[in-house]
């Protein structure tokens, strides 16, 4: 006979049940290991530079939904390797840097860059593939030292509108000279280069040449027929150059493609993607209806690809020239988009740290959906310059630009 | 054995079914210590539901009920990145399988709810706003400097459907619930009931798909109401 109960023993009985089950249920969750920043890592080891390197990488690296490399991979075979570097001497130092560039030589952030600080040795990725695909590729330009310093000014700018200068400016901490050159092409053409994203720096002897381009811009005379904003070699700068150099040709927002960040230390935790606009210029803008033709090449980078995708989406727009270097994710300091650049190993080696991994806060996409990251944008007209055309005086990339022009 | 002991049956035994709906709190329990200036917290949400309970004797009944709930959070920035946020409303079908045990008078009774439940992650919307970094604040450093990250990049605000990742998210939640309300039988054929319940599972949110992966629950406290009706004393014995 089953004795029933009371009801007093029941409910007690309940109470231990439901404790035992809540124990029993409680256990099955997985320890929530604490997630660290990788700077926070003292690095007073390689097993520790190790750590705080793959977890930097693993929250905050934001190609991850587009890249092949197995950062799970890269952890289960470069572990045991960093852990049999038991001191730190200039073998293993070595080593270390090997293995750290081994680790991420197929990333696709063409940005991505280490640097190794206590011996200056850098390591890039994008560079590391394009050398492997073509030795020459760096060197095999005539843009833009030699064509500029020879051909456009003296042959293809009208000697009257000719405006050039160089400065020093600052960029990301280094100072760089900076180059621009702007006047007209056949009085009908107007024409503007400059080296680097950072207009905001020009002073004494570059000031006037944008001073030139913009007064033209905004009073553009009924003989101009086009505009050519020439972007070869130049290697990228300040986001807030592309409100002011082609918003000042816009009267209404452009979108130009998206961006995402990173929303969380998992691997694929994404903000939805935002619109990247190009806002008229604040200081004033005109609707330039001629066409605008953007020049760009193997060299371009960064935001003069963004400036060229925007030149591109424009009704008028067209790029020029031969498909970029393919960096394209806008960078600020990690804290701001919990994702990008960071330091390791300060708290062992100083504020400077022992690896800086540079690399894109967010990611980019064009307006069309194609994503260039690690692969260039790609012309919409063919022209490259070569060695035998400069040395018989022609810029092939410019004289494309003129023939197009002339046939809008 | 255990389950022997608490039961007797009688001929009492009873089937109910019912309507609930009530509102209630989630927090998602993770670390996200590597994270600056970032705070996980906890968001309201809905549920509603259709208990059927099956009454063995005046004191233990299994109930099962199967809901819509809300299992939300919000992650929010602080400091001079407040402002930039993001609400997840993410949409469960749920069951919970449960024992009830009730006390008390025979109008007015106490309950108490233990078992187990299986879910379904049927729906996610994202909310929130975000620095834009390609739509600066042209402006920023005219006058004087930014006083937050949203006035050096404009925000980009949006509310759109959540696309799941096959790779990342773990649609099926396994838990645990516990509860306790309180019935008021108006009559032989329905009783109104009000009660509190704790879900937490015991599944990630997330799939394993990385090495030294921080996981996600789900710990959700909710109060809801409802009502009963006997479908014997509706429509007849049927069993």
């Amino acid at each position: 006979m089953i004795r029933i109960l009371s009801f007093k023993n029941k409910f007690l009985l309940l109470i231990a049940f439901s404790l035992v089950l809540a124990f029993s249920f409680s256990s099955c969750r997985k320890d929530l290991t604490a997630s660290n920043n990788a700077q926070n890592y003292p690095g007073d080891s390689y097993p520790d530079l190790f750590q705080a390197f793959w977890s930097g990488m693993n929250s905050n690296y934001v190609f991850w939904g587009i890249d092949s490399t197995d950062w799970d991979k890269m952890y289960t075979i470069y572990k045991p390797l960093f852990d049999n570097l038991k001191v730190f001497n200039n073998a293993n130092e070595t080593l270390a840097e090997q293995y750290f560039s081994e680790m991420t030589q197929g990333l696709v952030d063409s940005h991505y860059n280490l640097t190794f600080e206590l011996t200056g040795n850098t390591f890039s990725p994008s560079q590391n593939r394009l050398l492997s695909i073509d030795p020459n590729y760096f060197s095999d330009s005539t843009f833009p030292s030699a064509v500029l310093d020879s051909l456009i000014p003296n042959k293809y700018i009208d000697a009257a509108t000719l405006v050039q200068g160089v400065d020093t400016i600052t960029l990301e901490g280094s100072t760089t000279p900076f180059k621009a050159v702007s006047g007209t092409i056949n009085n009908s053409i107007l024409y503007l280069y400059f080296s680097n994203f950072a207009i905001s720096q020009a002073s004494t002897n570059t000031q006037p040449v944008f001073n030139y381009f913009f007064s033209m811009i905004h009073n553009l005379p009924n003989y101009i027929k086009g505009v050519v904003i020439d972007l070869r070699g130049n290697g990228g700068g300040e986001i807030a150059d592309l409100d002011y150099l082609v918003g000042q040709m816009i009267t209404s927002q452009l979108n130009i493609g998206y961006t995402r960040a990173k929303n969380g230390i998992g691997r694929l935790d994404y903000t939805p993607w935002a619109p990247a606009v190009v806002k008229p210029w604040v200081g004033g803008s005109v609707k330039i209806t001629v066409p605008i033709v953007a020049l760009a090449d193997h060299l371009s980078a960064s935001m003069a690809e963004l400036t060229t995708m925007a030149i591109k989406t424009l009704p008028n727009g067209k790029f020029i020239g031969t498909r970029t270097y393919g960096a394209n994710g806008p960078l600020a300091p990690s804290v701001y988009y919990n994702g990008g650049q960071f330091t390791i190993g300060t708290s062992a080696f100083g504020s400077t740290g022992y690896l800086f991994t540079y690399t894109s806060s967010t990611m980019f996409k064009y307006i069309n959906g194609d994503i260039y990251e690690g692969k260039g944008v790609p012309p919409d007209i063919y022209a490259r310059e070569t060695t035998a055309a400069y040395q018989s005086g022609s810029d092939l990339v410019v004289d494309a630009a003129i023939n197009y022009i002339k046939s809008h | 054995m255990v389950f022997l002991l608490l039961i007797s049956f009688t001929s009492k035994a009873q089937f109910y079914l019912g309507i609930e709906a009530g509102g209630n709190k989630n927090y998602l329990i993770t670390n996200n210590s590597a994270q600056s200036f970032t705070t996980y917290n906890s968001a309201s949400g809905i549920s509603i539901g259709i208990p059927v309970l099956y009454q063995f004797n005046e004191w233990f009944a299994l109930q099962a009920s199967p809901s819509y709930t809300q299992k939300n959070y919000q992650i929010n920035r602080t400091g001079f990145f407040q402002g930039i946020y993001q609400k997840n409303t993410n949409g469960y079908i749920q069951l919970p399988i449960m024992g009830n045990f009730s006390f008390g008078g025979e109008q007015l009774r106490g309950y108490a709810n233990l078992g187990v439940y299986g879910a379904y992650w049927l729906s996610g919307n994202v909310k929130g706003t975000e620095p834009n970094i390609l739509n600066p604040n042209d402006t920023a450093y005219s006058s004087s400097n930014p006083s937050s990250a949203l006035n050096e990049n404009y925000g980009y605000t949006y509310n759109e459907k959540y696309t799941f990742s096959s790779i990342k998210d773990n649609r099926l939640e396994l838990g645990w619930v516990a509860g306790m309300g309180i019935s008021y039988e108006v009559n032989s054929s329905y009783r109104f009931f009000i009660e509190g319940k704790y879900t937490g599972s015991f599944t990630d949110q997330q799939k394993k798909y990385q090495t030294n992966q921080v996981p996600r629950y789900n710990d959700t406290f909710g109060i809801s109401i409802g009502c009963l009706f006997s479908l014997d004393n509706l429509f007849g014995s049927f069993y």
